[in-house]
C-alpha cells in the first residue's frame, strides 16, 4: 500500500467533471483506490462516492493504492490532480 | 384521419411540427417492498434495467448530437458513468443480502442515500447531482416495474400538451426534447410563459378543455404566431410548413449572427440590449445572442433551492462563477426578491393572504437581515471591487425603503472598513421601479438612487389590481401597456434632467412594438430573456 496527499486546485473541487475523470482513471487499474478527506473515505473508481466527499477547491486530499499496479495508480492519479485534470 | 384545429392565445412565439405527449400530473413512484427468495435472478431484473437506462441515456445523447456543444453532451457521459457506478451497485448487493428485500427497493435505498449525502455538502453544484442521482435511479426502477411515465421516455422532439404545468414540471421536462407546448389554463405573464419564452419554445394558451381528448402521440402543427394547434394536418400542410419551418431557421440564424454586434438604428441611434438571467446556463445564453450587459440577474437561486442559508462565502462564490463567465460587462444584480408563496428549504415562512403585497423581497431581507441580506450584501460588495456590478433594490415602495436599504449597504462597508481594514467603495444602487408609488413621482425618487429599473410585470399587475398568475385576467396586461408607457416616459424625462438612467426589465422591454418608442424616450437599457435579445437587434437595426 502506498499513498500521497495532494491540494485539490480546481477551481470548484470534486465536482461532476473531476470526479467522472478521477473515476475513470481510477478505474482503468486493477489496485484498489481509496481517496480520504477529513474524516471521510471514498473508493476513488465511484464517481458517486467522491463527489459525496464534497471537496472544495484548494482542499487537501490523500490518496491511497493498494494493489499490483499501485505504483502506476497513485502516480497517474496524482498527475491528474495536480494538472488540474488537464493532462488526461 | 381529417385535421383538427384548436384556438388559444400565444404566450412564446414560433412555429415547430411535432408528435403531441400528453403530461399528467406525475404518478409517484411505487416501489413495493418485500423479502425475495431467487435474490441472484431478482439482481438480474434490476442489471437488465439498469442496462436499459444506459441506452436510453445513449439515445438521448444520439438526438442531441447535432444540437450540443461537446462540453454539454459530457453530462450524457456522465449519467452513463453514474449509471454504472461501482459503489451504487456493491452496496445495493450489500443491503439485499443483509435484509433480503428486492433488489428495485435497495437500490432506491443506496441512490437515495447518496442523493442526500450530496445534498447535505450544500453545493449548488453537487445539489444540481443529487437531483441526477434521483432521476436516474428513478428512471431505472419505472423501467424495472414497468411504471414509466410518459415525460420520461421522450428521446425525441414533441409538443407538449397539458391542463396546466407548473413551473417545477417545467424545468424537470429535458428542454431538448420540448418542441412546444399547449396548455388549456395557463397564464401570458406567469413563470411557465416567462421560462417559455426565456428557452424559445413556442406556448399556446387557454385552448379549450376538449384538446385533452386528443390521442398521445399524434402529429401536430403548432403555430403560436398563427394562435392555433392543428392535429393531424394534411399532407399540404405538413408541407407548407416545413417549408416555413426551414425559411425560418434560416433567417434565426442569420438574426442570430447579426446580434453579435451592437445594433444601431439606420440614423446610428441606439440602447443598451441586455439579459434578464438566473442561471450560468442562461448567462452562457445571454452571451452567445449578444448581449451587452446583464441587466437583471435573478438571485432566488442563491436562497430557494438551498437547505440552508448561504454564508457570505457562499453568494461569493456562487455569484463569481456566473460573474466571471460573462466578465468585462456591466451585470445589474438584484437582491433577494420572493415572497412567502416559494417555500424556503431552511426557514419556515408565515402564510399570508397576498403573498405578493406581503412580506417579500427586501420586507422579508431586512426582517431576517442577519441570515438572508447580510451575507448577500456583503458578498456583493466585495466583488464589486473585480466585477462591473450595480445592486438593484426590488419592491421599493416608499422613500424611506429605499432610505433603509442604502443605510444597511453603507453600513456594511464602513464595517469593512472597521474591522477588516478593507477599503471597498460604493457600487451604484437602484431601485425596481414596480410598485405605482414610485412609478408616479419620480421627483420624491429621483435623489435617493443612481439609476431605476422598470420592473413593467409587477408595475402592471398592481396598476391594475390584476394577479399576474391568474390566467383569466391576463388581457388586463395588454390593457396596461400604455399607461406603462406614459409612466416610463414621465419617469426617463426627470431621470434625464439629472443625468440618471431608466432601464427596463420586465416583458415590454422585449415587445418591439414599443423599442422606437424607448428610443425616444432616452431609456438607457431593455433587459430581457436572452432567446429575445437577437429579436429585438434584429428589429433596431430596421428602424430610422
Amino acid at each position: 500500500m502506498i499513498q500521497k496527499t495532494l491540494v485539490l486546485n480546481d477551481p470548484i473541487g470534486f465536482h461532476a467533471r473531476t470526479t467522472s475523470l478521477f473515476a475513470k482513471t481510477a478505474s482503468s487499474f486493477e489496485a484498489e483506490v481509496l481517496v480520504y478527506f477529513n474524516d471521510k473515505k471514498a473508493n476513488g473508481k465511484s464517481m458517486l462516492s467522491l463527489m459525496s466527499l464534497g471537496v472544495k477547491s484548494k482542499q487537501e486530499i490523500r490518496i491511497e493504492t493498494n494493489g499490483v499496479d499501485e505504483a502506476m495508480a497513485l502516480d497517474r492519479l496524482s498527475n491528474l490532480v495536480t494538472s488540474n485534470f488537464n493532462a488526461y | 384521419m381529417s385535421d383538427l384545429e384548436f384556438h388559444g392565445r400565444s404566450a412564446s412565439s414560433g412555429l415547430v411540427m411535432a408528435p403531441v405527449r400528453k403530461i399528467y400530473p406525475a404518478k409517484p413512484l411505487d416501489i413495493p417492498e418485500h423479502v425475495v427468495s431467487d435474490v441472484e435472478a431478482d439482481f438480474t431484473r434490476l442489471e437488465e434495467s439498469i442496462y436499459q437506462a444506459r441506452l436510453r441515456v445513449e439515445s438521448w445523447k444520439d438526438s442531441m448530437g447535432i444540437r450540443l456543444e461537446e462540453s454539454e453532451l459530457a453530462l450524457y457521459d456522465a449519467y452513463d458513468q453514474m449509471l454504472q457506478d461501482p459503489e451504487l451497485i456493491n452496496q445495493t448487493q450489500d443491503f439485499i443480502r443483509e435484509t433480503k428485500k428486492n433488489s428495485f427497493f435497495a437500490f432506491q435505498k443506496v441512490s437515495e442515500h447518496y442523493a442526500l449525502s450530496l445534498l447535505a455538502l450544500d453545493d449548488p453544484y453537487l445539489s444540481a447531482r443529487a437531483d441526477d442521482v434521483r432521476m436516474l435511479a428513478e428512471l431505472v426502477i419505472r423501467i424495472g416495474l414497468g411504471q414509466e411515465h410518459s415525460t420520461e421516455d421522450w428521446n425525441e422532439q414533441a409538443i407538449l400538451l397539458a391542463h396546466h404545468l407548473s413551473t417545477q414540471q417545467l424545468s424537470t421536462i429535458k428542454q431538448e426534447n420540448l418542441a412546444g407546448i399547449v396548455l388549456v389554463e395557463g397564464g401570458l405573464n406567469d413563470h411557465t410563459a416567462i421560462l417559455a419564452k426565456a428557452m424559445g419554445i413556442p406556448l399556446l394558451i387557454g385552448v379549450d378543455d376538449d384538446v385533452m381528448k386528443i390521442t398521445d402521440g399524434s402529429f401536430s402543427i403548432l403555430d403560436s404566431d398563427g394562435n392555433r394547434f392543428i392535429i393531424n394536418p394534411s399532407k399540404e400542410l405538413v408541407q407548407v410548413t416545413g417549408a416555413q419551418i426551414k425559411e425560418k431557421r434560416i433567417h434565426w440564424e442569420v438574426v442570430k449572427s447579426q446580434a453579435k454586434a451592437k445594433a444601431y438604428t439606420k440614423s446610428g441611434r441606439t440602447l443598451s440590449i441586455e439579459a434578464n438571467v438566473g442561471s450560468l446556463l442562461e448567462v452562457e445564453q445571454a452571451k452567445e445572442n449578444g448581449a451587452e450587459g446583464i441587466g437583471l440577474f435573478r438571485t432566488e437561486l442563491a436562497f430557494l433551492q438551498q437547505q440552508k442559508p448561504l454564508s457570505e462565502e457562499d453568494h461569493y462564490t456562487l455569484y463569481e462563477s456566473m460573474l466571471s463567465s460573462f466578465s468585462g460587462v456591466v451585470h445589474t444584480i438584484r437582491l433577494l426578491d420572493f415572497g412567502s408563496d416559494k417555500p424556503l428549504g431552511f426557514m419556515e415562512l408565515p402564510k399570508e393572504e397576498n403573498p405578493a403585497m406581503g412580506i417579500r423581497a427586501l420586507r422579508l431581507g431586512i426582517r431576517n437581515y442577519e441570515s438572508l441580506l447580510k451575507p448577500q450584501i456583503r458578498a456583493l460588495l466585495r466583488l464589486s471591487q473585480h466585477y462591473s456590478i450595480r445592486i438593484l433594490c426590488p419592491m421599493i415602495a416608499s422613500t424611506n425603503d429605499c432610505i433603509e436599504i442604502k443605510q444597511l449597504i453603507k453600513k456594511e462597508l464602513e464595517d469593512f472598513h472597521n474591522h477588516d481594514h478593507l477599503e471597498l467603495e460604493m457600487p451604484p444602487v437602484g431601485i425596481m421601479v414596480e410598485i405605482p408609488n414610485v412609478a408616479l413621482r419620480p421627483l420624491e425618487f429621483i435623489d435617493l438612487a443612481d439609476f431605476f429599473s422598470f420592473g413593467t410585470n409587477d408595475l402592471a399587475q398592481f396598476l391594475m389590481a390584476a394577479d399576474r398568475l391568474n390566467g383569466q385576467l391576463s388581457v388586463y396586461f395588454e390593457d396596461a401597456k400604455p399607461t406603462l408607457i406614459e409612466l416610463i416616459d414621465n419617469f426617463s424625462r426627470v431621470a434625464k434632467s439629472v443625468g440618471k438612467s431608466v432601464s427596463i426589465c420586465g416583458e415590454l422591454a422585449a415587445d418591439t412594438n414599443y423599442t422606437e418608442k424607448f428610443i425616444d424616450m432616452g431609456v438607457s437599457a431593455l433587459s430581457m430573456a436572452p432567446a429575445q435579445i437577437p429579436i429585438v437587434k434584429n428589429h433596431l437595426l430596421g428602424l430610422i
